[in-house]
């Protein structure tokens, strides 16, 4: 276990150093001047402190080394071309968790309510509920998430004034958007579920525990339960990893301060130095994501676990 | 029927010589029982026919393509036409769908932007899946180091958020629908890589693809006659529920403003500025994201309807 | 040997499908004496799994359908079973009458530990605490042979090879000392080596727990050396009856005699072609009118088309179902074991 851990982070470290070297590059050869927007109007002198001051008056290779050296030693993702002593890592710790509130808080409710849901489906496969339910993963699987946060918006805020539109904080303001976050996952869950469910109910086990004598519910609590959610953990992999790019939009929409309504900021700001740092530490955050998720898995199936462990 | 019950059936007739004549197997053959057998694609074809959702489907697929093609025509607006006296108008006789914030007919709108949406998808699809089939059948094909070196790089561009290499190239290359294309792409044959890899190592695997090289079958027969129809089925599924994915994806990024944009339209851009418009003029959201829905639900019953008629056993 | 622990009567299932109502089993008779080996043979599809399962309660409820009105009964020591409530057949099930699939790769539950699977059994229907029945447990894995059994406890299906999971499946089954083993084809899915050890594990712990055993196969050569009474199956329906003596030595049906003739014998010369039955079982959607085997039977008569054929008692063991042991039948050219006694 140790070894296959030891062996996913080294790529980790691989995939991570390629993302910043090919993220730095990209952006810093990106047309558009970053320092023309800021100084336009500037005197040159003032122009060339600036531009020494970033260093962009040097090779883009030497900035880069530059970059990674700093970024490596002292943990600095960089500072804000636009906004003066704004520094990315400012940015990462105010903002970084509040995104991750809210994706964990819709994730959570996406795991729970599509797994359970899921096995009332399948379990009662054929019938009325099962029914119901197929139709509403269709309907909401087909409806994008800003589509379904706009109706909330304006049907729960706007005319029945039921929540606040805008505005964060309290615990108010995380009902519309964790609510419009969560509606998609809801039904990929469910779907995911009920089909892996369905699965596992023909399998030859199941009828043996039914043969030795398990109740219904025992059957179900034992044997289905755990086998079937074992799809599902592969999916909530990505899906942890997704949270913050997941979280664009909805902050966005509800002008939430979290990091992809600032990444997005920066973006439209070219701040270029903002959008390296913030890009490298996404991609950390997500390659953590799945390294993590690796393991759990491992500890959720044997046989995963096991055969990982005497590699 | 119990044994008794059937004794005294049978005793009621009476028992002539006659009918213990001898006639063996003739006449009547185990074998020749057999339903009239259907090719494989036909028998795709009669499932899918008789699969009503998957049929319902793909008349609203129809439906929403002419509308969009012939729709511009039958309002005889122009998309790009500006009458601020208009502004904002509801959806009326003149303006089916009503105008925007700078009087233009959304119901052309919502058409032209339609046409970019489905045309983004296509593209999308398309470049996804010659590139993901090739790159997939060489890997499951060659093996060794090809195949190596084409799973690295899948892991590679499987281990970033996808919406952060759309960011960056859209930033590098400028926001055009080019760009959009290709940064949609260049992440997502990985799955269908990964995909045609699996589904080709699997099938060479099997007792059949074994036996046709045991006979000493060619790589191209095989190729031809057992990989190409195994593969295909679950190619066609992926591609069907891949186009809808692209179009959510770009109305999504169209609407964070990294995709299409104006004076060009699409269905995420219409959103996008309906969205903004939401309080006082909910009809301008409204109806692109009716056709949005209306577009990827018939993806899905199409899609869906085509798995379970690929693989009846699948389906229960 | 002679009391009847188990008595089914004129037990009907039949299955809803797309394509129509199949009648897999249509009236079959038969009863199992405590301690004895009662062999079910047939071809795949002639109704055997479907009636064993249907002994055990494990048919899916909505899609099939069991006869109940009647002379219909499923009697386990003179209770029947038919009546029982899904909650009382969970008391019957593991404890009273147990059953082993064909398949061990697929019939242990993958994320359970293989103790755990034993012990589950065990404390699902005794009243025992935890260590005694990881005490039990430990004793059925010794008693089926599974060496280091103490650690293979905490083992997992995976890490067993094809034989040991058929062995810790019997384990499973056996757990509660049941009256009656059902075995569902146990041996089809292994290797030949160790079909014989499976068998003779079975006969041996029969022996020791003193249970009675219905065999289902489709291998007449697996049950020649363990069964005592065999009756063969032919879509769904019992065609003949008998020891085991009786059936191998004089098969009074001709597709009790086809399925002997396509078992390999260590004494056909290697000129001599083994027997294969030609065609299928026929659709159990619309069944033929008459005996089901006419159409594949060689001695078949125009009467075989038309009528069910009555039962013909050879002894007191033996019936069969056939028209040729009619007094009218043609018997020219016919094998002479089938009227060895008729």
């Amino acid at each position: 276990m140790l070894r296959f851990i030891g062996k996913r982070l080294v790529y980790a470290i691989i995939t991570l150093f390629l993302i910043a070297t090919a993220t730095f590059f990209l952006v810093a050869g990106a047309p558009g001047d970053p320092i023309a927007a800021k100084v336009g109007q500037m005197p040159e002198q003032a122009q060339e402190i600036i531009s020494a001051k970033y260093g962009l008056d040097k090779p883009v290779f030497e900035r880069y080394l530059i970059y990674m050296k700093r970024l490596i030693t002292t943990g600095d993702f960089g500072e804000s071309i636009i906004y003066t002593g704004k520094s990315a890592n400012d940015v990462i710790k105010e903002n970084t968790l509040i995104s991750a509130k809210i994706g964990l808080i819709a994730l959570v409710f996406q795991i729970t309510i599509g797994i359970c849901l899921g096995m009332i489906s399948a379990l009662n496969r054929g019938k009325p509920v099962d029914n119901i339910i197929r139709v509403l993963v269709v309907l909401a699987i087909c409806i994008p998430s800003f589509v379904f946060a706009a109706l909330l918006q304006y049907f729960l805020a706007f005319k029945w004034k039921l929540v606040p539109v805008f505005g964060w904080g309290e615990l108010k303001h995380y009902i519309l958007p964790v609510t419009a976050y969560a509606l998609g996952g809801i039904a990929s869950y469910t779907k995911y579920m009920r089909n892996s469910t369905l699965s596992v109910l023909s399998e030859d086990y199941v009828i043996t525990a039914k043969a030795k004598g398990c109740s219904k519910g025992r059957v179900v609590r034992k044997h289905i339960f755990r086998n079937s959610l074992i799809p599902i953990i592969t999916m909530i992999g990505p899906a942890v990893a997704g949270i913050f790019a997941g979280s664009f939009v909805i902050e966005k929409m509800f002008s939430i301060p979290g990091l992809g309504f600032y990444y997005m900021k920066s973006v439209s700001d070219n701040d270029y130095t903002m959008v390296i740092g913030l890009t490298i530490f996404f991609a950390m955050l997500f390659v953590a994501s799945l390294i993590i998720v690796d393991i759990l898995y491992g500890f959720v199936d044997p046989r995963i676990r096991v055969a990982k462990g005497r590699k | 029927m119990s044994e008794n019950q059937q004794k005294t059936m049978v005793q009621e007739v009476p028992l002539t010589d006659d009918m213990f004549e001898r006639i063996g197997t003739e006449g009547l053959s185990g074998e020749d029982i057999g339903k009239q057998s259907l090719t494989y694609w036909a028998d795709v074809w009669r499932r899918f026919r008789s699969n009503k959702m998957a049929i319902l489907g793909l008349i609203l697929l129809i439906a929403v393509i002419c509308l969009l093609f012939i729709g511009p025509t039958l309002s005889g607006k122009d998309y790009q036409f500006i009458d601020a006296s208009i502004k904002n108008t509801p959806p009326n006789s003149e303006y089916w769908f009503g105008t925007d914030d700078m009087g233009r007919d959304l119901f052309t709108r919502v058409c032209v932007g339609g046409r970019v949406s489905i045309y983004i998808g296509l593209c999308c699809t398309l470049v996804m899946f010659v590139i993901g089939s090739l790159l997939g059948a060489l890997a499951g094909l060659k093996g060794g180091i090809v195949d190596d070196l084409i799973m690295r790089l899948c892991e590679l561009i499987g281990n970033l958020p996808y919406l952060i290499i759309v960011v960056i190239l859209s930033m590098v290359m400028g926001r055009s629908m080019f760009s959009l294309v290709f940064a949609m792409s260049l992440t997502a044959w990985v799955g269908t890589t990964r995909m045609v890899r699996g589904q080709i190592l699997q099938i060479k695997e099997q007792d059949y693809v074994q036996a046709a090289k045991a006979l000493g079958a060619d790589t191209g027969r095989i190729i031809i006659k057992h990989l190409l129809p195994n593969t295909l089925g679950i190619i066609m599924v992926d591609v069907t529920m891949s186009v809808p994915g692209f179009i959510f994806s770009e109305s999504f990024l169209s609407y964070i403003g990294l995709g299409i944009r104006p004076p060009e339209t699409s269905w995420g851009a219409l959103a996008s500025a309906g969205q903004q418009q939401l309080m006082f003029y909910p009809y301008q959201l409204f109806f692109p994201c009716l056709l949005i829905v209306i577009t990827i639900l018939s993806f899905h019953l199409i899609g869906d309807g085509l798995s379970d008629a690929l693989d009846p056993k699948l389906r229960q | 040997m002679s009391e009847k622990i188990l008595e089914v009567k004129d037990l009907n299932v039949s299955f809803h499908t797309y394509a129509g109502t199949s009648h897999a089993v249509r009236g079959i008779d038969f009863h199992l004496n405590q301690g004895e080996t009662l062999a079910i043979v047939g071809e795949s599809g002639c109704g055997k799994t479907v009636t064993s399962k249907a002994i055990m309660g494990l048919l899916p409820t909505p899609q099939t359908q069991i006869k109940k009105d009647g002379d219909s009964a499923i009697l386990f020591h003179g209770e029947n079973l038919l009546n029982y409530t899904e909650k009382q057949m969970t008391h019957i099930r593991g404890s009273k009458i147990s059953m082993i699939f064909q398949d061990p790769m697929t019939s242990l539950n993958p994320t359970m530990k293989i103790g755990n699977q034993i012990m589950e059994s065990i404390l699902i229907h005794q009243k025992i605490s935890k260590k005694e029945a990881e005490k039990q447990a430990l004793e059925m894995l010794e008693l089926v042979k599974i060496p280091n059994a103490a650690q293979r406890m905490k083992q997992y299906p995976f890490e067993f090879s094809g034989g040991m999971r058929q062995r810790a499946m019997i384990a499973v089954a056996l757990a509660c000392k049941p009256e009656i083993l059902i075995a569902d084809e146990p041996t089809t899915a292994l290797d030949v080596t160790i079909q014989a050890q499976i068998m003779d594990l079975i006969g041996e712990l029969q022996k020791e727990l003193n249970m009675a055993v219905i065999l289902v196969t489709h291998d007449l050569g697996v049950v020649a050396s363990v069964a005592d009474r065999i009756q063969v199956m032919y879509a769904g329906k019992i065609i003949e009856r008998g020891t085991v003596d009786e059936i191998f030595y004089h098969p009074t049906h001709p597709y009790t005699r086809a399925l002997l003739s396509s078992v390999p014998k260590i004494h056909t010369s290697n000129k001599e072609t083994l027997y294969s039955l030609k065609g299928t079982p026929p659709d159990l959607i619309n069944p033929p009118v008459g005996c089901s085997f006419a159409p594949r039977c060689e001695y078949g008569m125009k009467i075989c088309r038309q009528k069910y054929p009555e039962i013909t008692q050879f002894s007191d063991s033996q019936q069969c179902s056939c028209w040729l042991h009619h007094p009218k039948a043609d018997v020219s050219g016919l094998p002479e074991e089938i009227f060895k006694r008729g």
